[in-house]
């Protein structure tokens, strides 16, 4: 790249408005989502229902012949192609004669209609002969493993990587000591907002396919459809649309942009392709599962000599992704301090589970997680400062480290510093398991890794009229990096006019030059690069014209507002352009190709690769503080300072945003964020079981950018967005050994992993509890084939839903709003399958996940008579089945009551303030059981029937399950209000075609979200008697989000006369029995004593005794022992008279 | 196939609705395809519109059950300038997916008036997910849009 060394003064440019910020702000701007070509046809996917299975034949006939179905496609209709991915070319478009992970995408169906697509695919007979499968890194590193794909790989290791740099022997022999450990991450859901979408039509005459899809990478994509179809590349026009999130996910073509082309074409019609929300974490790109066992050497002063690390990638059924992040992962752990040796071992793997995908750092956040962590543990063991130790170690300037990589600026001892000072690090020093803690940790990362010329190379193109409009084109796209503001600011920045008046052409294949799209960070370093100089190159160009009118030297004239200026004399840069040779109609143009000027260093696990890997290294550090609540587990991260080096900063919004986006995605991984799965099975398919950070979780970060233009790069940038992931998981980690002594190794940081730390509650033996003999004898004989048996044998009652195509609920052909209680209860006894419905928010979502087969709904907000809020003569609060949450704690507040206000904190905790505003007191009551294995289709007892097993006992029970008293279910009733309810000793009221009867809140449900409640009975009112409205009333409530559902809760009733003493005491549990749970075990330690008498710890384990967890939900018991001394501890807190 | 007049954005039209049908389908097939499907679950809120003038889910909203008027992000994004240039100054949105649900609930806050409470703030805005911005910039906007103090 021909640029001129940048300006070291100049660190950031001015901040501007991104060019597309008035569409993207008003819901103007166009998605793949939202594009709705004429007679577009609607495409759906069938995909396999096992994890591994060999396809003995696929039936289409009666598919094909299915009303508005206009193509039906299967493998043998692809053309035989593979996708290239990374070269490995082990995809198929579809099953290619085997299935080989839940989810696979065996056939497609273009239809008129959702419904006629569907029923389409239900048509397609598909034979399986199951095969062994190995759907987790354990099971297929196990000795005998089944191989989850024979072809490739026998023993399941897809790639292997064995790399030495440095002397390792030399460094060895002067590192006495040395640390070593496994690091693991969890597997994140990228997670865009917007889920994958693909619009294709194809062009008959023309043969041109036009594509609207969300890239970050419109060339990568373009070229595998491209490819995948048997068409010239540009024959594939990849459209510009607005991209919503790509986050690596969409760097490489995803599974249905191809799809949409060829039923595109088999069709002759337009196709869109649509996941859902479910489809987009169950069905696509996840990131790649990873394990680090790293050691390091070092001696008594701090030296680091050596590291060693060996890195295994879970790839999924294809590799994709997986062997790039192993190779990235190791080579970072070689180059990130100084080190005299390192040997790196890597393996992916192929399992038979989803496909995982490049992911934002590829590699880097895992690899910083395992050295950033070690690196505190190696501080501790030398009793040394961790900033000191990684100051001792650094790479400064200059430097080149053992595996070739050319440090030609670092400011990281900057970094550090500046962390050091904001986060208060010294003073912090004395929180040492106070429960309060500071923790920091590092990375460096890549501006580009230029492993190919293709990645090292970028055109771009920029003309100027002669009214002077610049147009900017370039075949980038902007997922959210802020690109288009990027270039339109170095555009600018080089012919002297404000970047809102640059006009930017971008991603269009058709009218866009080549770039290699974003990916490694490469954006503003190549890209970036590329419009640079094509704008230079204009630049001079207009010099050299006005330089011929003024007589004087090119590098006189002054570029600025939009003219040419020399000695008080100025011209308008399209006069210029007009006037210049070069210009054609007017319009000056310059069409640049750039190269980076350092040599390809190839990084497949083939290769060495030693050599200097980027034009450009970044670096940050993040500091955090965290409070840890040792009764809970909870980890709350207080504020986050996060030092930047990146050179000079070309966009200082996207920049500031893109370092806060960072740190909180990294805090999503540190602290919550993981697809779980059963077999292969996810359990995880939306963001209520995701916890990745809300408005409430993302703690305020305070960014700063430190250092000054580097030598190589654009205006001397360097790069950001992978960066600003990279470091905060490790310091989170830090943080909390700072906090408690605590060391987690394995991510998510979840409060199992604090609490399961601790020695644990005392439990009663079994011995002495006949009623748990039976569930102990079953659970025992699960894992040695109850639970196989049962899986595969059990007798299924309706039967299908384990398809993971899922059943489509039947329509609904009535919606009833009736005027009065009567009404409803007329309305539901007198249509088939009539369900009442409040607020419908868990309705909606139960009818999708194949819970809720009813065809007539009955609306009970309509009737004004359900709806009143308010209290008797007496005293008594009844407050109407159907009022709204919102509506009910804006009451509570009004009436104001102690026991009113608990009950208004404890809606205040349900859900979302949308949820609140919708859902009713009735509907949060009667919701059904969150189990994410009864709502993800697994077909258990509760959801298909007697013969099947309960797949919560030998899968990941560890937050939403119950700990005591379940028997074959092991849910749990997910209603907070519930809790609160019991404690307040509410009753409630039931209307049937009778009247009204009333039930005691205590025994309102007969099982987990199982109301007691027959056909045509709806609830009317609930009922708080006055005396419990005026005791003391705490709720608490333990969660990953703030929305999220409870996984434990308790809440505590006290009645004190005025001397203090309790009178009454009632105290509920919430999220450890399938129904709330009173612990009367508790209460009587707490009734008939004083205030000051109860010896609350041990009132609050009291309960304990009976429970009943199963293998890896134990840690519940604490938890709810925690959350149980808290309320209890703030009800005791609250101010009581003679009545409360 | 039900026949009903709705007001959306200050126009009152017939729409056919199929029974059963959500409104977020009503507005998108109506052109307004600014109301964004992220999930279909109630639990992003990118379908966030007023009905009624309070904010709500559209993706779990009956088409049938509205009666009030509703406002869309179209509809608002005039009464929004304020807080959507705040957006763009201060880093307030990335890909921009969340974004229209994001104004609509701003909205609906500072009609109803600002706290000045960071912890209130947060807890009243916690049903709209972003995967890009990690918040600081749509909440510091939303200060700056109701004349609140930026903390940051």
């Amino acid at each position: 790249m021909n640029l001129r060394a940048p300006d070291p003064a100049i660190t950031q440019l001015p901040a501007i408005r991104h060019p597309e910020w008035e569409a993207r702000t008003t819901g103007a701007i166009a998605y793949a989502r939202d594009i709705f070509p004429d007679g577009m046809l609607v495409g759906r996917i069938l995909r396999s229902p096992h994890a591994h299975a060999r396809i003995v034949a696929i039936d289409v006939t009666a598919a094909r012949r299915a009303p508005g179905v206009a193509a039906v496609l299967t493998d043998a209709d692809m053309g035989g192609r593979s996708y290239r991915d990374y070269g490995q070319g082990d995809r198929p478009p579809l099953a290619r004669g085997r299935v080989s992970f839940f989810g696979q995408e065996i056939a497609v169906v273009a239809a008129e209609t959702e419904e006629q697509a569907d029923a389409a695919l239900a048509l397609i007979e598909v034979t399986y002969e199951i095969l062994a499968s190995a759907t987790t890194l354990a099971e297929a590193t196990a000795p005998n493993a089944a191989a989850a794909y024979p072809e490739r790989a026998p023993d399941n290791v897809a790639t292997r990587a064995d790399r030495e740099f440095g002397n390792l022997s030399a460094a060895r022999a002067r590192a006495p000591h040395t640390a070593r450990a496994r690091y693991t991450y969890g597997i994140q859901a990228h997670a865009c907002m917007e889920p994958q979408s693909t619009v294709a039509q194809w062009h008959e005459a023309s043969g041109v396919l036009d594509i609207w899809a969300p890239t970050q990478s419109p060339r990568n994509v373009r070229g595998e459809i491209a490819h995948m179809l048997g068409l010239e590349p540009d024959k594939v026009r990849l459209h510009r649309v607005a991209v919503g999130g790509d986050f690596g996910s969409r760097v490489k073509a995803s599974d249905i942009e191809v799809l949409a082309g060829a039923l595109a074409i088999a069709a002759g019609r337009p196709v869109g392709i649509r996941l859902s929300r479910a489809d987009e974490f169950a069905f696509n790109k996840r990131q790649h599962g990873s394990e680090i066992d790293l050691a390091t050497g070092y001696d008594d002063e701090g030296n680091i000599a050596w590291r060693a690390a060996d890195t295994t990638i879970e790839n999924g059924a294809f590799i994709h992704g997986g062997s790039n992040m192993m190779n990235y992962a190791s080579i970072l752990m070689g180059s990130q301090y100084r080190l005299e040796g390192a040997v790196m071992r890597g393996r992916s793997i192929y399992t038979n589970r989803r496909p995982g995908g490049a992911f934002r750092g590829a590699g880097g956040p895992q690899a910083a997680f395992a050295i950033e962590s070690q690196m505190d543990e190696i501080a501790g063991q030398l009793g040394m400062d961790p900033i000191d130790l990684r100051l001792r170690n650094l790479n400064r300037t200059g430097d080149t480290t053992i595996t070739g990589w050319e440090i030609a600026s670092s400011h990281a001892a900057e970094c550090l510093m500046e962390v050091r000072k904001r986060l208060g690090w010294d003073a912090a020093q004395a929180l040492a398991s106070s429960g309060r803690g500071v923790g920091i940790a590092l990375a460096m990362h890549v501006s580009g890794a230029i492993v190919a010329p293709a990645t090292g190379r970028a055109e771009a193109v920029v003309e100027i009229g002669h009214n002077g409009g610049i147009t900017l084109f370039s075949g980038c796209a902007d997922p959210g990096t802020g690109e288009y503001a990027v270039i339109a600011q170095l555009c600018a920045q080089e012919l002297g006019v404000a970047a809102e008046d640059i006009l930017v052409e971008a991603m269009d294949t058709a009218t866009t030059p080549y770039d290699p799209g974003a990916g490694s960070s490469r954006g503003t370093m190549i890209t970036g690069g590329a419009v640079l100089a094509a704008s230079r190159e204009l630049a001079d160009l207009l010099r050299g014209e006005a330089a011929g009118r003024f007589g004087c030297d090119p590098a006189q004239i002054l570029l600025s507002g939009g003219v040419a200026s020399f000695g008080g004399r100025s011209v308008s840069l399209g006069e210029l352009a007009a006037g210049h040779p070069d210009s054609a109609a007017g319009v000056l143009r310059v069409h640049r190709e750039t190269v980076v000027e350092t040599p390809v260093v190839p990084m497949t696990h083939e290769d060495s690769a030693v050599g200097n890997l980027s034009p450009a290294y970044s670096f940050a550090v993040h500091g955090v503080e965290v409070e840890v609540d040792r009764e809970t587990g909870a980890v709350k991260v207080l504020r986050v300072v996060a030092a930047h080096d990146a050179g000079t900063v070309v966009n200082p919004v996207g920049a500031d945003g893109q370092v806060v986006g960072g740190v909180v995605m990294g805090l999503g991984a540190a602290l919550g964020e993981q697809l779980l799965y059963l077999d292969g099975r996810p359990l995880v398919t939306g963001y209520g079981d995701y916890p990745m950070p809300r408005t409430t979780e993302a703690p305020p970060v305070e960014v700063v950018f430190v250092g000054d233009a580097s030598p190589r790069g654009p205006l001397g940038a360097k790069s950001i967005s992978e960066v600003a992931l990279m470091p905060i998981a490790a310091a989170v980690a830090n943080a909390v050994a700072h906090a408690t002594g605590i060391r987690v190794r394995s991510l998510p940081i979840t409060p199992d992993k604090i609490i399961g730390a601790g020695p644990g509650p005392r439990i009663a033996s079994l011995w002495g509890r006949p009623d748990r003999w039976w569930s102990a004898a079953v659970r025992r004989a699960y894992p040695t084939g109850l639970f196989w048996a049962l899986d595969r044998w059990g007798p299924r009652r309706g039967g299908g839903s384990l398809s993971p195509n899922g059943r489509r609920p039947g329509k609904i052909e009535n919606h009833v709003f009736p005027a009065t209680s009567r009404d409803a209860v007329a309305a539901l006894l007198g249509h088939h399958a009539a369900r009442p419905a409040g607020g419908a928010t868990d309705l909606v979502v139960a009818r999708e996940q194949g819970l809720c087969p009813a065809t007539t709904i009955v609306a009970l907000t309509s009737c004004p008579d359900l709806r009143a809020c308010a209290a008797d003569a007496d005293g008594t609060l009844v407050i109407g089945a159907a009022a709204t949450l919102r509506e009910t704690a804006e009451a509570l507040r009004t009436l104001g009551q102690t026991g009113d206000l608990a009950l208004a904190e404890t809606i205040g905790a349900i859900a979302t303030p949308q949820i609140r505003e919708m859902a009713t007191v009735a509907g949060n009551l009667c919701q059904d059981k969150r189990c994410w294995f009864y709502r993800n289709g697994f077909d258990c007892f509760k959801r298909a029937g007697a013969g099947r097993p309960c797949y919560a006992v030998v899968g990941d029970h560890r937050y939403f399950h119950a700990v005591l008293g379940a028997g074959r279910c092991q849910a749990i009733t997910p209603s907070d209000l519930a809790t609160t309810l019991t404690a307040l000793e509410a009753i409630v009221v039931v209307e049937d075609r009778a009247g009204q009867r009333q039930v005691a809140m205590g025994d309102f449900y007969r099982g987990p979200g199982e109301p007691a409640l027959a056909e045509g009975e709806i609830v009317h009112s609930i009922r708080i008697p006055a005396a419990a409205r005026m005791s003391s009333v705490s709720f608490r409530k333990l969660t990953l989000t703030s929305d999220g559902f409870a996984i434990v809760s308790a809440c505590t009733r006290l009645e004190r006369d005025g001397e203090g003493r309790i009178i009454k005491c009632r105290i509920v549990l919430g999220g450890i029995a399938n129904t709330p749970f009173r612990a009367r075990r508790s209460e009587a330690l707490v009734a008939g004593r004083l205030q000051h008498g109860v010896n609350v710890a041990e009132a609050a384990n009291a309960w304990a005794i009976d429970a009943h967890p199963l293998a890896n939900n134990g840690w519940k018991i604490e938890a709810a022992i925690g959350v149980l001394r808290q309320s209890l501890q703030a009800a005791l807190d609250q101010p009581y008279g003679p009545a409360g | 196939m039900v026949d009903m007049s709705l007001s959306i954005n200050g126009r009152v039209e017939h729409y056919r609705v199929t029974t059963g049908e959500m409104l977020i389908d009503i507005l998108r097939r109506s052109g307004l395809t600014g109301t964004k499907d992220g999930c279909r679950r109630g639990e992003c809120g990118a379908c966030t519109v007023l009905v009624g003038g309070r904010a709500v889910l559209s993706c779990l909203t009956f088409a049938q059950a509205v009666s009030a008027p509703v406002e869309t992000v179209e509809g608002l994004a005039g009464e929004a300038t304020a807080f959507r240039e705040a957006l763009a100054d201060l880093g307030g949105f990335q890909c921009g997916y969340c974004t229209s649900g994001m104004v609509v609930r701003a909205i609906s806050l500072i009609r109803e008036g600002l706290q000045d409470d960071d912890g209130e703030l947060r807890h009243r805005m916690a049903g709209n997910l972003c995967r890009c911005t990690g918040y600081q910039g749509i909440l510091n906007a939303l200060r700056v849009a109701a004349g609140a103090q930026e903390v940051a």
